[in-house]
């Protein structure tokens, strides 16, 4: 068994937690109100240390840039969001920050679009029978898929077909993605049942 | 109507086509306004975590001081530890070793984790009661999970060196099909999105001021 | 006949609580049994080892992005663990970075914790960068010069002051970069960082979100990926047979994702076939 107080604190709280699933209980909801309290107050204090000493305080006090001055005003102006008469000044900044997804722009096509379609169409059908058939697989795979997402035009017909392949697709795929989900959760859970047994009470290694 | 409006949306599209531009130009001029922008955008981007920090202070301390809420003590509670923990992380420094990462180990972790853990419970739960073979495609969905778990388990293999296989082969293969597809719709979709953001023909985001 | 209606109504109605308590014991008792001790490791797994023993060959350091909170903890701290070990183990630098607040000080706690390990010192054979926002911003000037994002390291020691870091300026300046993440920062990596400045990358996920990073893998904007604690138990696998380095959580924990898994499989063929026998009593019964 562990003499560290701290493992013990832990394990109150694994223990707390767990016992959701009896019933909602006040020792859940009390474990569940530290956590929020904890969290916001540990978010303050790593955005503090980390992002605004040393790219707003430091370079101000110390080396004199008071351009910052500006952003950090900007940042203060997100909190008139509170306020109905004048919260629309909480926009400023907003609208500068979000003016950078201009970049994204011409990124995503790039990455997302015509890299994955350069990749689509330069697949080697090489090879056997099967890697042939397997290749040829991807490239129609994608266009029935995309066929399916298309909703401006009726399932009929050819495209009905093409859409109705494309969706048996996206359910193998769904499929694949519900298997690794089913190993996600156990993961989390073996987790934290090791830190009980061995962490906590030692009786694993 | 000129400062609520029309200035966020010349912010927007100033920023947004200074940013698009720089993806085609890396003169040193550009180099250099982006920098700058970039820092201010990282400070605002930090300053904004307060907002949700009020946020939440301002919810919590509405049910304190609600005399006909049952958990006004636990929100009392919630926001005795937000003061606590954020007095202790300013005083000692949020280094391994320190109270606060004590308090980041011994409480925050263990209850994190735990509360996803329960996930567990709910899909084991789900697996008995919801998952029906009622259809062909809830049956290539239920073939493919089913493959997919016992590849993952040294039994996998043990019944058939052909499920590991297969598990590499309809990741490979039909996964990459279905899953590029998504891509592909997201990209448009998203770039759609943020030319109508950029643009100002979405004025959506800037809406809900007021955080009653 | 109406026995067995009651005994079919009783396990289709059956108290969540007996299924939990069921996997529960599922997951716990293989701790008690003998361990799993080989698992065949896949070969997107593989081709993350062979990139980690070239960094070692070439002497170059590696960048592990550590973006994950507590709630993945589980799958992805032992991968970041094994990873470490590797790193260490063949004496290759790094650079640790972190865009998720949640996840800093495990981020710091994992790296100080392993590198103690192998007698590795802070600031000499790794380093750590704090938590910034605005990952995507911060991920495309890393391509140009860290120092335009970063101008001191995690325990507030400024960076010019780290002798790991003094030959050492962007992207191509590292062997590979790693991200470890339960969140959709291994796509902004490769879009703000492999789109344009053309890196090796790596991806550690969580098993949920392991399908939708296979295009890139067959695109070759990713060069591997470890999927989840399996992931993580492929790759101490690995570092066992061919360093003989301890294996850790991942490799234990596959004992328990065996039974685990089993049984949920069974709950799916019980489940369906319970219903089915209902079915075809209520039509018989119409």
């Amino acid at each position: 068994m562990s003499h560290d107080p701290w493992v013990w604190v832990a394990a109150f709280f694994t223990i707390a937690i767990f016992s959701y699933l009896w019933k909602e209980n006040p020792l859940y909801r009390f474990a569940e109100h530290i956590l929020v309290g904890i969290s916001v107050g540990y978010l303050v204090c790593i955005t503090w240390f980390n992002v605004l000493q040393p790219k707003l305080v430091e370079p101000i006090m110390n080396n004199g840039e008071y351009v910052l001055i500006i952003p950090g005003i900007m940042a203060a102006l997100m909190l008139f969001r509170f306020s109905q008469k004048i919260g629309w000044i909480s926009f400023w900044p907003l609208a500068f920050l979000i003016g950078f997804s201009g970049y994204a722009i011409p990124t995503v096509i790039e990455t997302n679009m015509l890299t994955q379609i350069q990749a689509t169409v330069n697949i080697p059908l090489t090879g056997g029978w099967f890697e042939i058939a397997s290749g040829l697989l991807i490239i129609v795979g994608t266009l029935a898929c995309l066929v399916y997402f298309y909703f401006s035009y009726p399932h009929k017909g050819v495209v009905g077909k093409t859409a109705q392949f494309g969706s048996m697709l996206l359910m193998i795929s769904f499929g694949a993605s519900f298997g690794f989900t089913v190993m996600a959760r156990i993961s989390l859970l073996i987790g934290r049942v090791l830190f009980l047994l061995r962490d906590w009470l030692g009786v694993v290694s | 109507m000129f400062f609520k409006k029309t200035v966020p949306f010349i912010f927007t599209l100033s920023v947004g086509i200074f940013s698009f531009f720089y993806y085609f130009m890396p003169h040193a001029f550009m180099q250099d306004l982006w920098d700058k922008a970039s820092q201010w955008a990282i400070i605002i981007g930090g300053g904004a975590m307060f907002v949700g920090v009020i946020s939440m202070v301002r919810a919590y301390y509405k049910r304190a001081t609600n005399k006909s809420d049952p958990n006004r003590y636990f929100a009392m509670l919630t926001i005795v530890c937000f003061i606590a923990m954020t007095v202790i992380g300013l005083i000692t420094g949020i280094k391994p070793g320190s109270l606060f990462n004590d308090i980041f180990v011994g409480i925050m972790i263990p209850c994190e984790a735990t509360m996803f853990s329960l996930l567990a419970f709910y899909i084991a739960s789900a697996a008995f009661r919801s998952f029906r073979l009622k259809s062909f495609s809830a049956g290539l969905l239920l073939f493919s999970a089913i493959i997919l778990m016992l590849a993952q388990i040294p039994t996998g293999e043990n019944i058939s060196p052909a499920i590991p296989w297969l598990k590499g082969w309809i990741l490979d293969y039909p996964n990459v099909a279905a899953q590029r597809a998504i891509l592909i719709g997201i990209a448009i979709g998203s770039v759609a999105t943020a030319l109508k953001i950029i643009l100002g023909i979405d004025k959506s985001i800037y809406a809900g001021v007021g955080g009653k | 006949m109406s026995n067995k209606n009651k005994w079919l109504d009783y396990l289709l109605n059956i108290d969540r609580k007996v299924v939990y308590v069921i996997i529960f014991l599922s997951v716990a008792l293989p701790f008690f049994l003998n361990p799993v001790v080989d698992i065949q490791p896949t070969k997107w797994v593989s081709a993350v080892y062979d990139e980690m023993e070239e960094a070692a060959r070439t002497n170059k350091p590696i960048i592990i992005g550590f973006d994950y909170d507590p709630s993945t903890l589980a799958e992805l701290d032992p991968m970041a663990k094994a990873l470490l070990r590797h790193a260490f183990s063949r004496n290759i630098k790094v650079l640790g970075l972190n865009f998720i607040a949640n996840g800093t000080s495990l981020a710091a706690t994992t790296m100080d914790d392993v590198a103690k390990e192998f007698g590795k010192e802070y600031g000499k054979d790794y380093v750590f960068f704090p938590y910034l926002p605005q990952y995507d911003l911060v991920l495309l000037n890393f391509g140009d010069n860290f120092r335009k994002s970063y101008t001191q390291e995690f325990r507030g020691q400024p960076l010019e002051n780290i002798p790991m870091l003094s030959n050492l300026q962007n992207y191509d300046d590292f062997h590979m970069v790693i991200d470890l993440s339960g969140t959709k920062l291994p796509t902004i990596y490769i879009m703000y960082g492999v789109t344009r400045y053309h890196f090796k990358f790596v991806t550690g996920c969580t098993a949920v979100s392991a399908t939708e990073y296979f295009p890139y893998l067959q695109s070759g904007q990713m060069i591997g990926l470890i999927t989840g604690m399996k992931g993580a138990a492929e790759y101490e696998s690995l570092l066992k047979t061919k360093l003989n380095l301890p294996t850790g959580d991942g490799m234990r924990g596959m004992a328990s994702q065996t039974w685990g898994h089993l049984v949920i499989i069974i709950f799916i063929v019980i489940g369906n076939i319970l219903y089915y026998v209902r079915r075809r009593m209520n039509m018989e019964i119409k």
